[in-house]
């Protein structure tokens, strides 16, 4: 598999990412990870991939949030600024998590895969 | 090297460096891929963790699941407020219809026909109050702890065994009864073929409704929606039903005329005879709680006509039957566990009870009447009501132009107007609920007419959330011919209750009032208003008013037919105010053959006094001959007494009262109790007070008796009545307490029944008996006056109150103490601010002294002009906090602003547009 780079190893991710928030089945965000890590060149690409591609795209969400309504927004972050911080954490946490899943479970092929080539 | 099972001695020849080196590789491939492998196990179980369904709110899942900015509470925020030009789609609508939202959140409704209406009100109101709506019907049908937990488990049983629900099938069964043409066995009265299309429509519109409500909670769902409340519990709303609708109705009728207030008296009533015997004891109890209060103001005043005259033929009885004697221990226990399980979430209840006053076109500045109404119930967010215009055809062809407040769960306006007529309500607090008390044996029979009989029993399934899922209980209830058992360890009573024994026509009569022409209409409407029986004033655009106490009322019954309360008897009113013996072999009985019906209410057309006014207030004096039969929970005078001195004034003053001068009526923080008290309290001290006493007296000196947050003196008064009171009536209980066998009540019911006897009682002793047995202090010198129990809860008044506010007197204000407590049901987080509120209890501007509760609404109609009508709610049309309209009335309401109520006959008329939605049919 074509390894790459952070840059478009997030943009992949972070658009997977958003795309899946769409849908309303948050869980499928875990795939975009999961391609985000497989995709990603090394430890470090896959790591700040998770972290920066989730958190960006939450940021996106809750700022176009806020473009729609953003009476009821201001409203919403009056009662839910400390929830607002536990998702940004949680998501950071799983993003990182579910691109590192991928990225092992590639690096774990790859290995397996170089194992048999080199005997 | 020594794993790979080299050792030095080994010679180093090339073989063995190839294959050295290739093990080498093996190994680091073989840790790197250990690593791999741990780190993916370790993301992997984090994912999990993730993905997991856990149930409960503190774990990855759920948070995530809650924070996340597309599914989660967050997007609650858009369905708490409307999308411009939204287009909203519901199957089984007829035609287009557009709904217009203002800049309060007010929705204008235009619509083809009534059935779409019906649909686009369970819409909103759904849209709005789901949550609301949902925590009622659970309340009703005691299933909170389904959603809540083990805390509402003894709720759960109240309200089953209450039986609010059972009640609201009655009414499905009369309502489905009359539109068959079929008459009601207990309401023989009842012409069922003058309404049977009604009820049928009725019926239809609340099916059309249910499908409006069950619209939005679908389209909300299908948008992850649904209001933040269902999110943080975790559950889901089911569809609303026909049951659901009439439930609300019963929980209202509950609040107004429910409640265990003949237990608490007998407690008080048992007491005095226990200790007194039985003729002071009940001469006491009577001073407390007297059956013709000797001070009051009526609603009807002497000397006016009530327009009923009893028939000579109604036989009523001489006889006066009290209770027996019984250990009141297990009374006690029954009234601590009822107050225990005052509930999390409030129904809706009548605290402090309202106001409404119409008065004439001879005496307003417009022409025509002007109806003027407040009612106070139990405050909260968001509010009671929900505020609603509408315009739709009907099939005759006629149009109705109505505005005014509904109840969420409920699709019909309950108080406001249409283009002809107005009306409002206040509660007449009737007697529609009786205790019995039986002889049990020790099978579990209890004794009725001569023959042990046995309780019928029911089996309910509780579900109560757990913390690893639920847990079922089976709720075991019993019934006796003459209700369901409230029963606490072995002290049992029957409650006989008219919303739960019997279905009831008032959704006919709120159905009509939106049709009515005219007032004469209006007021013939008002024979279907079976329960909770309220004082309705109207007044219609021709310059024709009136009042109805509107309610049908108990007759009570001895076997031989003859009625128990006689109104040339007092002691016979005893009979509906205490527990009443079932077990008796002349037990008094409901004789559902012949109620005293709405026709036969106290009723005023056009009264010559030019403007009647109701505040909870007793409806007559003795010339209406069922004036026992109806009610003795009245209100204390102050307030209407207050509004009909407000309006003479005002015509005093100006000639004519203005909808700008019914403002200021509704507003007025002027306290009649402290009128009444203070004088007494500064001759009482004059010459006798000590400097901190002083102090303060000079602060009362000086007041006007206006309850505003920044003053001293509302705070000194307010705090100094409870102790003149407590040590008023206290000691005597005290004094029971220890030495009447098996009397004990606990300090909180000592308070509660200290505070539930009427201020007028007091004020009667203090100006025209100082020397009454209840100023003696019976646990001291037992030689007491009014004078010296004044001075002394005077002086003990200011001690308390430099412990708790400090010694600077100048820093004391009222507003520091009375504040709003208007609280979201289950969520601190959504209460409205706590605002120093002016007015009080016995104010008509009732915020009361807990802050919760007051004026539910304030509307002022100009029958004259409706567009130039009034009306404010305390608090905003929307559920959601997250909306604008969440509180954005409360500061006005506060404030006592208004703002404009008018009747755009076309969409195009509404000004003020927030927003515009088109419903269309599916």
């Amino acid at each position: 598999m074509e390894k790459i780079g952070l840059v478009p190893c997030f943009v992949i991710t972070f658009a997977l990412a958003t795309l899946f928030q769409a849908t309303t089945i948050w869980q499928l965000v875990v795939i975009a990870g999961f391609i985000g890590g497989a995709l990603a060149k090394d430890f470090i690409t896959a790591t700040l991939t998770g972290i920066l591609a989730f958190l960006a795209s939450w940021l996106l969400l809750f700022w176009l949030l806020d473009l729609v309504a953003p009476a009821s927004i201001a409203l919403a972050f009056s009662f839910f600024s400390l929830f607002f911080m536990i998702g940004i954490v949680l998501t950071i946490v799983l993003g990182l998590a579910s691109t590192l899943v991928g990225y092992f479970v590639v690096a774990i092929y790859d290995e397996r895969k170089s194992k048999r080539t080199n005997s | 090297v020594r794993t790979l099972g080299f050792s030095f001695q080994q010679r180093l020849n090339p073989t063995t460096v190839r294959s050295f080196s290739h093990l080498l590789i093996e190994y680091g491939r073989e840790r790197k891929v250990k690593k791999q492998l741990t780190g993916l196990v370790i993301a992997g179980v984090i994912v999990v963790a993730f993905l997991a369904p856990f149930s409960g709110l503190y774990n990855p899942s759920s948070l995530l699941g809650l924070s996340n900015p597309i599914s989660g509470v967050w997007s609650s925020v858009f369905t708490g407020s409307y999308s411009a030009n939204q287009t909203i789609t519901i199957p089984g609508m007829e035609h287009n219809a557009t709904v217009i939202i203002d800049n309060y959140g007010v929705p204008h409704i235009f619509t083809q026909s009534e059935a779409d209406l019906a649909y686009i009100m369970g819409y909103l109101h759904a849209h709005d109050r789901l949550f609301q709506m949902d925590l009622q019907r659970r309340l009703v049908e005691g299933t909170l702890s389904e959603v809540l937990g083990n805390a509402t488990y003894s709720v759960d049983v109240l309200y089953r065994t209450l039986g609010l629900y059972r009640g609201a099938s009655k009414v499905i069964d009369v309502l489905t009864n009359i539109s068959q043409g079929k008459p009601i066995s207990y309401y023989p009265q009842l012409d069922v073929s003058l309404v049977k299309d009604d009820a049928a429509n009725v019926l239809a519109l609340a099916q059309d409704y249910c499908n409006g409500v069950n619209a939005a909670i679908k389209w909300m769902e299908s948008v992850n929606g649904l209001p933040v409340e269902f999110k943080l519990l975790g559950y889901t709303p089911q569809p609303w039903t026909i049951q659901n609708v009439f439930e609300m109705d019963r929980l209202i009728t509950w609040g107004l005329t429910g409640g265990f207030d003949d237990l608490n008296l007998f407690m008080v009533e048992q007491g005095l005879v226990a200790k007194y015997g039985t003729t002071n004891g009940t001469n006491y109890l009577l001073e407390l709680f007297p059956i013709d209060s000797k001070i009051d103001h009526f609603i009807i005043p002497d000397g006016v006509n009530s327009s009923y005259q009893v028939p000579p033929s109604d036989p009523s009885s001489d006889q006066v039957t009290l209770p027996t004697s019984m250990n009141v221990t297990g009374l006690s226990n029954i009234l601590s566990w009822i107050d225990q399980t005052n509930p999390l979430i409030a129904p809706i209840r009548g605290l402090v009870g309202s106001n409404d006053w119409v008065v004439g076109g001879n005496l307003t500045t417009t022409g025509e009447p002007i109806v003027c109404n407040d009612p106070h119930l139990q405050l909260s967010t968001p509010p009671v009501w929900y505020e609603v215009q509408y315009v739709t055809k009907l099939a005759n062809g006629d149009t109705i132009n109505a505005r005014g407040v509904s109840l969420p769960g409920i699709g019909f306006i309950i108080l406001g107007a249409n283009q002809y007529v107005g009306w409002g309500f206040t509660n007449v607090g009737a007697d529609q609920i009786d205790f019995y008390y039986y002889n049990w044996n020790s099978a579990g029979q209890y004794l009725y007419k001569g023959v042990w009989t046995n309780v019928q029993e029911v089996n309910e399934p509780i579900v109560i959330k757990t913390d690893s899922g639920t847990q079922t209980v089976t709720l075991k209830l019993n019934f006796t011919v003459h209700g369901p058992l409230i029963q606490y360890g072995n002290q049992k009573f029957a409650m006989c209750w008219m919303g739960e024994r019997y279905g009831s026509t008032e959704a006919i009569a709120i159905y009509l009032y939106t049709h009515a022409k005219n007032a004469r209409e209006f007021l013939k409407d008002t024979y279907y208003w079976q329960m909770p029986p309220q004082n309705t004033v109207f007044g219609d655009i021709y310059g024709n008013f009136g009042y109805r106490a509107a309610g049908w009322y108990v007759n009570r019954t001895f076997p031989n037919g003859q009625m128990a309360i006689n109104i040339s008897n007092p002691l016979s009113a005893l009979t509906n105010r205490l527990p009443i013996n079932g077990s008796s072999n002349n037990v008094v009985e409901w004789n559902v053959t012949h109620w005293i019906d709405a026709n036969q209410a106290p009723t005023l057309w056009d009264p010559s006094a030019g403007y009647v006014v109701t505040a909870n207030n007793r409806i007559t004096n003795k010339s209406y001959a069922y004036i026992y039969d109806i009610g003795w929970e009245w209100a204390d005078y102050y307030r209407s007494y207050r509004i009909a001195y407000d309006i003479n004034q005002t015509i005093k003053l100006k000639g004519k009262i203005s909808p700008e001068d019914m403002m200021a009526i509704q507003n007025d923080v002027f306290d009649v109790p402290a009128s009444v008290f203070v004088p007494q309290l500064i001759t009482a001290l004059t010459g006798h007070a000590s400097s901190d006493a002083q102090a303060a007296l000079n602060i009362l000196q000086g007041w006007n008796y206006t309850m505003l947050p920044d003053l001293a003196a509302p705070l000194i008064f307010t705090q100094w009545l409870p102790i003149f009171q407590n040590m008023t009536f206290a000691d005597e209980f005290i004094d029971i307490n220890k030495t009447v066998p098996g009397f004990s009540i606990t300090t909180d019911q000592l308070n509660t029944l200290v505070s539930s006897i009427p201020t007028s009682s007091l004020e009667y002793l203090v100006l025209f008996e100082p020397n009454n047995h209840w100023f003696h202090n019976v646990l001291g010198a037992n030689n007491e006056n009014a004078t010296i129990i004044m001075r002394e809860s005077f002086e003990k008044t200011i001690q308390v109150m430099k412990a708790e506010f400090g010694s600077n007197m100048s820093q004391w204000k009222f507003g520091a103490v009375h504040t709003l407590q208007i609280n979201h049901q289950i969520l601190s987080m959504f209460d409205y601010p706590h605002l120093s509120a002016p007015g009080y209890d016995n104010v008509i501007d009732a915020i009361n002294s807990a802050g919760n509760g007051g004026p539910s609404m304030r509307e002022i109609l100009n029958l004259k002009d409706l567009n130039q009508s009034y009306n404010i709610l305390p608090g905003g049309q929307s559920g959601s906090p997250f909306s604008v309209h969440y509180d954005d009335q409360l500061t006005m309401w506060l404030n006592g602003q208004y703002k404009q109520f008018s009747f755009p006959p076309t969409s195009a008329l509404v000004t003020n547009r927030e927003n515009v939605l088109y419903f269309v049919p599916g």
